[in-house]
């Protein structure tokens, strides 16, 4: 166990050379003066554009600027992005927590409300619930995100004002950087709990909301229909059958033995939805102006601010490769027949 | 001797297909009638497809029939509800086809084994356990481990002996050889004539196997697509087969000599 998680932390490195070196040569199909006029703010400044080329070198072969900045990268400084005014590695601090807060509230609906829904569907299998549960998951899925969360802002936020979009409230921003407001973790929820300051947490909460049930229903579908088809093949064994012959409860026999049992997928299937969702919030994030990592990765394309594209997207794959570790370790948990090797 | 089950008229069909309704209503038993007494086993024979299963999951009451009635010791066992259904589910206990799929994973046998106790409310000790293990011919050290850890004649050792736990009266054993291989078979069906005598149970043996039959069951009854056709002592079932499903059964068995 200990050693398998220890040869998958060694292919970290190499996942990450290749990733950067790939994204690095599709960012040299850009000309240099492409790439130079992410540092030029005004057309008078236009003139000095060969000056910027040739002060950070972007006219030098591709191996010498990837190894300049692999250089960096190694030291742990990934360069400055100009789209968030500030070194890469502390927009990274800056965004991500929000993003992961954002995710971790999401995949928590998508694996209770799933899991759940895929049960009840599978218990009254063809019946009018489960019809009812598919239709409906089936409709949210089919969706566009940002139609669906254009719509419930409209609704929640337009008509009935309830949850605004950004991360916090006026009030709530102002608490946060007062000098009393002491930062420990970076997530908002966490610390504010810290500070024993109730009035953020549940403001931050209550952002979360929207942002998190239109990120939610897209995976929802997925999440229900693997519970329900896992859920089934369960309850059509014999270890059921002899469950219920022994007098167990019905619901002992379907959330204890079968219910577990079916589980074994949705944990790979979460904890792959969970990295889809922490690279795939760009969307949410911009339609509700969430200040997270996926609407900095935007901003950061848009501008060809291209130490932040290729920050974010390093972080995205360190992100893959621990969260399908940690889906891995997760297995063993749950299913005693698996043994790492 | 006690009357111990017996069945009356059992109906049972199936809709099959058409998810937007209008399926076909397909019959799997049409009426069966027969009845064994307390200690005495019971063989049940047939081809695949014949209903024997299906039978099998009316007489543990997992499902009710379109009609007819079963009673054990007396008890109409579809007319139960709650408390004595509960109680109903100790005298009777399964033992299923395939030893993979009826033992939980995730269970130790140690969890497997103390179920029955826990559910029935009822108090034992590391030593019933042990004690229901070595019954069935496995040692001490099996408590610890996952089902995945035993062979297919091991595993249904396991479920043998948790059909056991609460001593039921009446074990009900749908194919309980068929996924095994010959030599562990041989094995399980001693266990199985064993376990028939000392605990004074009665038997359900359900198989396709004649020649298996006669080792355990003293009665038997051939079922042809959905009915009884032959019903009487093992042996004259075996010896002199009136109906030609029985026939049919007889001749696919190989002779040894």
């Amino acid at each position: 166990m200990f050693r398998y998680i220890l040869r998958r932390l060694l292919m970290l490195p190499l996942v990450m050379l290749g990733v950067t070196f790939f994204l690095f040569f599709l960012t040299q199909r850009l000309s240099p003066e492409m790439r130079a006029s992410l540092y030029i703010q005004d057309p008078r400044q236009m003139d000095s554009l060969e000056e910027v080329i040739e002060k950070y070198g972007l006219n030098d072969p591709m191996p010498v600027q990837y190894f300049r900045w692999l250089k960096g990268a190694v030291k742990g400084d990934l360069g400055y992005s100009e789209s968030a005014n500030m070194p890469v590695t502390s927009a990274i601090k800056a965004y991500l927590p929000a993003t992961i807060q954002l995710a971790v509230a999401a995949i928590i609906l998508v694996v209770l409300f799933g899991v759940w829904l895929g049960i009840i569907s599978a218990k009254y299998k063809d019946g009018f619930t489960d019809n009812l549960i598919r239709f409906f998951v089936l409709a949210g899925f089919s969706l566009p995100i940002f139609v669906l969360g254009l719509i419930l802002l409209m609704i929640f936020y337009g008509k009935l004002g309830w949850f605004a979009p950004g991360e916090y409230s006026f009030t709530a921003d102002m608490i946060i950087h007062s000098p009393n407001f002491k930062t420990y973790t970076g997530f908002l929820l966490i610390d504010s709990l810290l500070n024993l300051n109730f009035y953020v947490f549940f403001d931050v909460l209550k952002h979360l909301v929207l942002p998190a049930v239109t990120l939610c229903i897209g995976s929802f579908a997925l999440m229900v229909r693997v519970m329900r088809s896992s859920m089934l093949e369960e309850l059509n064994k014999d270890y059921v059958r002899s469950a219920r012959a022994r007098g167990l409860s019905e619901f002992k026999v379907i959330y204890e033995h079968a219910g577990l049992n079916a589980m074994i997928p949705v944990v790979t299937l979460a904890s792959i939805q969970f990295i889809r969702l922490l690279g795939g919030t760009v969307i949410v994030e911009t339609v509700f102006d969430y200040p997270g990592i996926g609407r900095w990765g935007v901003e950061c394309a848009q501008q060809l601010d291209i130490a932040g594209v290729m920050g974010f997207s390093l972080m995205v794959a360190v992100l893959f490769v621990l969260g399908n570790l940690a889906a891995d370790i997760l297995y063993t948990a749950i299913d005693p027949r698996i043994r790492l090797k | 001797m006690a009357e111990l089950l017996r069945a009356e008229n059992i109906a049972k069909s199936y809709v099959s297909g058409g998810a937007f309704g209008g399926g076909e209503k397909i019959a799997v038993l049409k009426n069966i009638n027969f009845s064994f007494d307390a200690g005495e086993s019971f063989g049940l024979l047939g081809s695949s497809g014949c209903g024997k299963s299906t039978l099998a999951r009316l007489m543990l009451a997992l499902e009710r029939p379109d009609s007819g009635k079963i009673f054990i010791e007396g008890q109409d066992i579809f007319s139960l509800k709650g408390r004595e259904l509960k109680a109903l589910r100790r005298k009777v206990q399964p033992v299923f086809q395939d030893p993979y799929s009826s033992l939980n994973p995730r269970m130790t046998v140690s969890d497997i084994l103390a179920e029955p106790f826990i559910v029935h409310g009822e108090k034992y000790r590391q030593s019933d356990l042990k004690k229901l293990l070595s019954q069935v011919g496995l040692g001490e050290n099996s408590l610890r481990k996952y089902p995945s850890e035993f062979s297919g004649g091991q595993r249904q050792r396991i479920a043998i002996a948790r059909a056991l736990a609460l001593k039921p009266k009446l074990i009900i054993a749908d194919e309980p050889l068929s996924s095994l291989d010959v030599s562990v078979q041989a094995q399980i069906l001693n266990l199985l004539a064993d376990i028939k005598e000392e605990y004074g149970l009665s038997l359900v043996f359900i198989s396709h196997d004649l020649a298996l039959c006669k080792f355990l069951c003293s009665k038997a009854a051939v079922m042809h697509k959905g009915e009884i056709a032959e019903l009487g002592k093992t042996e004259e079932v075996l010896l002199s087969p009136k109906s030609a499903a029985a026939q049919t059964l007889l001749e696919a068995v190989l002779p040894l000599n």
